[in-house]
């Protein structure tokens, strides 16, 4: 939103009339086509990058991560365990 | 082990997705209640101008949301991807007004904002403006929900710890609703939203005047952008004031950072308006100070002391050492639930595990915290004060700018001639479009920044919260969302020009300047 500010009075995307010849219902188009997009992307990012690495937390799992162990690598001499 | 730099990516994709979401938000809130008020003077007086001025600014407000909507639905799942054992720790609570928040925006919001846009041919007038109401209040409630949740975060009441089931868990759904962190946060940060909004129809319009086009519709829309922009900012400050004073009530170390209060000062503590505060020192370089403000601002009193940073320190180490008793309670507890001395000092110290469990990212056995150890928790418990000091009065002095633009604007409106007489005024307008987003994004910079260690402010520490995700799938979807959003950013923009420069025009209702022909 803030980027209009810079290129609204100069016309850096868009020559004076250019835009014209723009339907109306060419937004409704391009919006759907945006969400369309949006939702394949997201969906991609999860897939690739989360879906594997499920993290699942009960009560126990919960006691061990807050109670029993180390949660930092400052100390160096902490194995890695994940 | 947690690596911090696992914490450091979840925090940096939180909060990038966050600022990103946060683009939308405010234009969407504020902006529905101007097409409130332009088609509600449509409905009264029948003039086709106003319905035109709904349906333009309900195009660019149409474009905001569907650019915006799915953002914030990456955010609430990452509480499960990435925020795992905080999801599971304060779910109970932290789930209730995140359903509540996803139910309103799917069934009443976006059921209404479909009917907003579909239904200026189908619905009779008086309709059709209950449906921009009901979009407006639906659009205003899902922010109230978000709102209560992120206040319990900063001030967590209504909640206790269960040793038995390792989470928090509600006690008092009311409490956790009408908390006044959360009510004030929310006042104030939909306020925002409407000097978005208004500053948004303000600066397109001021963009037209300035060119020569459409200067009726403009006139009238920044005449209404006027109007209602300088009653919002009126509101975000009174508002504001509000917010800070909860924030010094419940949360004394963002406070003390916000200004840069190294000291207890004898009450009424003075306001530095500047300075330059020295982490290394703990103190401030220079400082140019007003006497009694900060006190009174702060305090509503006379005689009430602001503590100091190395006062709140001091009682924070208190807190911690108290904290390790919790922490070897609720060890002694997890193994045998019976055990009735555990339990009696688990209840005596319980207030203070949290504090007890930043000693957690430093020793595995907290009975074996050293004095150094000791420190750096106590020195973890107050955020860098430089960041929350600028970026505060970066918002503040945003915020007072915007008020004398509103104010002159609204002026400009009831002076013949009107606002098209001064183009330094319009002007002024068209640049300060900005301005709103920067005073917003600022101002939860403040609040998640000045928040830390704690996810869960006083009850449970960042670094415990972040699930326990491979760095390198963490860099992986942190780069696929910064280049993602950063490709709808593109297209958000590239659509709003293009509409804005065409103007009322791309109605296609034959009466406006570059006018488009289906």
């Amino acid at each position: 939103m803030m980027l209009i500010w810079p290129v609204l009075p100069d016309g850096l995307f868009l020559q004076q009339g250019m835009c014209m010849k723009t339907p109306p219902h060419s937004l409704v188009r391009k919006l759907a086509w945006a969400v369309v997009i949006k939702l394949l992307l997201l969906t991609a990012i999860w897939w690739c990058f989360l879906a594997g690495q499920k993290v699942e937390v009960d009560a126990e799992q919960a006691s061990r991560h807050l109670l029993m162990r180390p949660t930092t690598d400052s100390n160096k001499e902490q194995a890695h365990d994940f | 082990m947690i690596s911090e730099q696992l914490v450091d990516l979840s925090r940096l994709q939180f909060a990038a997705t966050a600022m990103y979401h946060f683009l939308f938000v405010p234009l969407t809130i504020g902006m529905v209640w101007l097409l409130v008020i332009m088609e509600s003077v449509y409905v009264m007086t029948g003039k086709t101008v106003w319905k035109d001025m709904t349906r333009f600014w309900g195009k660019l407000f149409g474009i905001n949301f569907a650019l915006g909507v799915t953002t914030g639905i990456t955010l609430e799942f990452q509480f499960g991807t990435n925020w795992a054992y905080y999801s599971h720790y304060v779910g109970d609570i932290f789930g209730a007004p995140l359903a509540i928040e996803g139910l309103m925006a799917f069934f009443l919001e976006s059921t209404m904002i479909g009917l907003f846009f579909f239904g200026w041919d189908r619905l009779p007038k008086t309709q059709h403006l209950l449906v921009t109401l009901l979009m407006a209040i639906g659009t205003n409630l899902s922010a109230l929900w978000i709102l209560i949740a992120n206040g319990w975060m900063q001030n967590p009441v209504g909640a206790e710890f269960s040793f038995q089931t390792m989470r928090m868990e509600m006690t008092d759904f009311w409490a956790v609703v009408f908390n006044p962190d959360a009510q004030a946060k929310f006042v104030h940060t939909v306020s925002a939203g409407y000097v978005t909004g208004a500053m948004f129809v303000l600066s397109i319009s001021a963009w037209y005047l300035l060119k020569g086009r459409n200067v009726e519709f403009a006139k009238r829309s920044f005449r209404v952008a006027s109007a209602f922009g300088l009653a919002s900012v009126l509101s975000v400050i009174v508002l504001g004031d509000e917010s800070g004073y909860m924030v010094g009530e419940a949360q004394k170390t963002k406070m003390a950072a916000i200004e840069a209060m190294w000291e207890t000062e004898p009450a009424p503590a003075g306001f530095n308006v500047l300075a330059w505060p020295n982490e290394t020192r703990q103190a401030n370089d220079w400082a140019i100070e007003i006497p009694w403000v900060m006190g009174l601002i702060g305090t509503r009193s006379l005689d009430k002391e602001i503590p100091g940073i190395k006062e709140i320190k001091a009682e924070n180490r208190l807190r911690i050492e108290s904290g390790i008793h919790a922490v070897v309670a609720l060890e002694a507890l997890r193994k045998n639930r019976q055990d009735a001395d555990a339990l009696k000092l688990f209840e005596q110290h319980k207030a203070d595990l949290g504090f007890g469990l930043l000693l957690k990212k430093y020793v595995v056995d907290v009975r074996q915290a050293t004095p150094e150890m000791i420190q750096r928790a106590v020195d973890s418990t107050v955020p860098r004060v430089a960041p929350m000091f600028w970026g505060f009065r970066v918002m503040v002095g945003l915020g007072f700018l915007m008020l004398a633009l509103f104010a002159l604007s609204f002026w400009s409106t009831l002076k013949p001639g009107g606002m098209t007489k001064r183009p330094w005024l319009l002007k002024w307008a068209l640049w300060m479009l900005p301005a709103p987003w920067i005073a917003c994004e600022l101002g939860w910079f403040v609040a998640e920044y000045g928040r830390q260690p704690w996810t869960i402010y006083g009850v449970l520490p960042t670094h415990l919260s972040v699930s326990t995700l491979s760095v390198e799938s963490l860099y992986g979807s942190l780069a696929g969302f910064v280049g993602f959003y950063t490709v709808l950013l593109i297209v958000e923009m590239y659509l709003m020009v293009k509409f804005a420069r065409q103007g009322p025009g791309s109605l296609g209702t034959g009466r406006y300047d570059n006018e488009v022909h289906a």
